[in-house]
């Protein structure tokens, strides 16, 4: 695997070439990140183009503050949370709710495992924040630092956010 | 039994599933919105230095009929400038010779007719 600087100077010499190659590096890990915050593929089809092409667009002002890893994931988040505000809005519904309609009317989603659909649910369930740092401290494995550097929330604030998290789940799965 | 529930024990795996060759397939459909993205882009410079040239020619036209009579014989762009506002840079204006000679007098005015004359002023 190539690293931040190996990426960025391919993209520097050959834009296309080096996008290329960050998109074959990162699109997996991104694409399950977004996947996970809109819940329906189709959805979540949409915020990954919008989230490259602004990639492929800012990538000549990346500066090397932050990993390329966490640079991605802060703009596809923004994107995934811009995209849920604005559907929500629409509908007139909560971000839960919203969320849980996509999840029943979704294609490309096993039904059949209900551990993971009720597990699935108690997530939507969440407030924003909790879930958000849920999604990527446990299923992405990031670490409370680079969660922080996605969300500009601080590490003791993503701490709290995790640990309520973890319990509400817990009471939403024993107890319905 | 909420005490024995562990959810860091739990298979970290969501239901959610994806049509087949999905990343392969969207890299693709990336590339292409890109060039097509582009494209566009530089077609609409084009248009918009095709649009300066006619809205050039327009104020000849304009200048030309009735226009002040102490205006000089030999129009500059210097001269149109100073007299429209417009603020043309070299590499523009080079591009709007360029484009008026590609445009026939027909096509120049039904643009100058159908466009906006603010439009002109970028």
């Amino acid at each position: 695997m190539m690293t931040d600087q190996e990426l960025i100077d391919l993209c520097s010499a050959d834009k296309e070439r080096g996008f290329a190659q960050l998109m074959r590096t990162f699109r997996e890990p991104i694409y399950w990140h977004i996947r996970r915050m809109v819940v329906s593929h189709s959805d979540a089809e949409d915020v990954f183009q919008e989230v490259w092409v602004n990639v492929y667009r800012y990538i000549g002002r990346f500066e090397g503050a932050s990993s390329l890893k966490t640079w991605l994931y802060r703009i596809a988040t923004n994107e995934a949370l811009r995209f849920i505000d604005k559907a929500a809005a629409h509908r007139h519904e909560s971000e839960s709710e919203l969320l849980l309609g996509k999840l029943e009317a979704s294609e490309y989603v096993d039904f059949d495992n209900e551990v993971l659909i009720r597990l699935q649910k108690a997530i939507i369930g969440l407030p924003d924040k909790q879930r958000l740092v849920f999604n990527m401290r446990y299923y992405d494995d990031l670490s409370y630092e680079e969660i922080s550097a996605i969300t500009g929330s601080s590490v003791q604030t993503l701490k709290t956010n995790y640990h309520y998290a973890k319990e509400k789940i817990k009471d939403c799965i024993l107890n319905g | 039994m909420k005490e024995s529930f562990d959810l860091e024990k739990y298979e970290r795996k969501t239901p959610f599933r994806l049509p087949d060759n999905f990343f392969d397939d969207a890299q693709l459909k990336i590339a292409v919105r890109l060039r097509t993205e582009a494209r566009r882009r530089r077609t609409l410079r084009l248009t918009a230095g095709a649009l300066a040239a006619a809205a050039a020619v327009a104020a000849v036209l304009m200048i030309a009929t009735i226009g002040p009579a102490d205006m000089p014989a030999d129009l500059t762009w210097g001269d149109l400038q100073a007299q429209t506002g417009w603020q043309l840079n070299e590499a523009e204006q080079l591009r709007a010779e360029q484009a008026m000679q590609t445009l026939s007098y027909e096509e120049l005015t039904e643009m100058v007719a159908s466009a906006d004359y603010s439009y002109f002023c970028y």
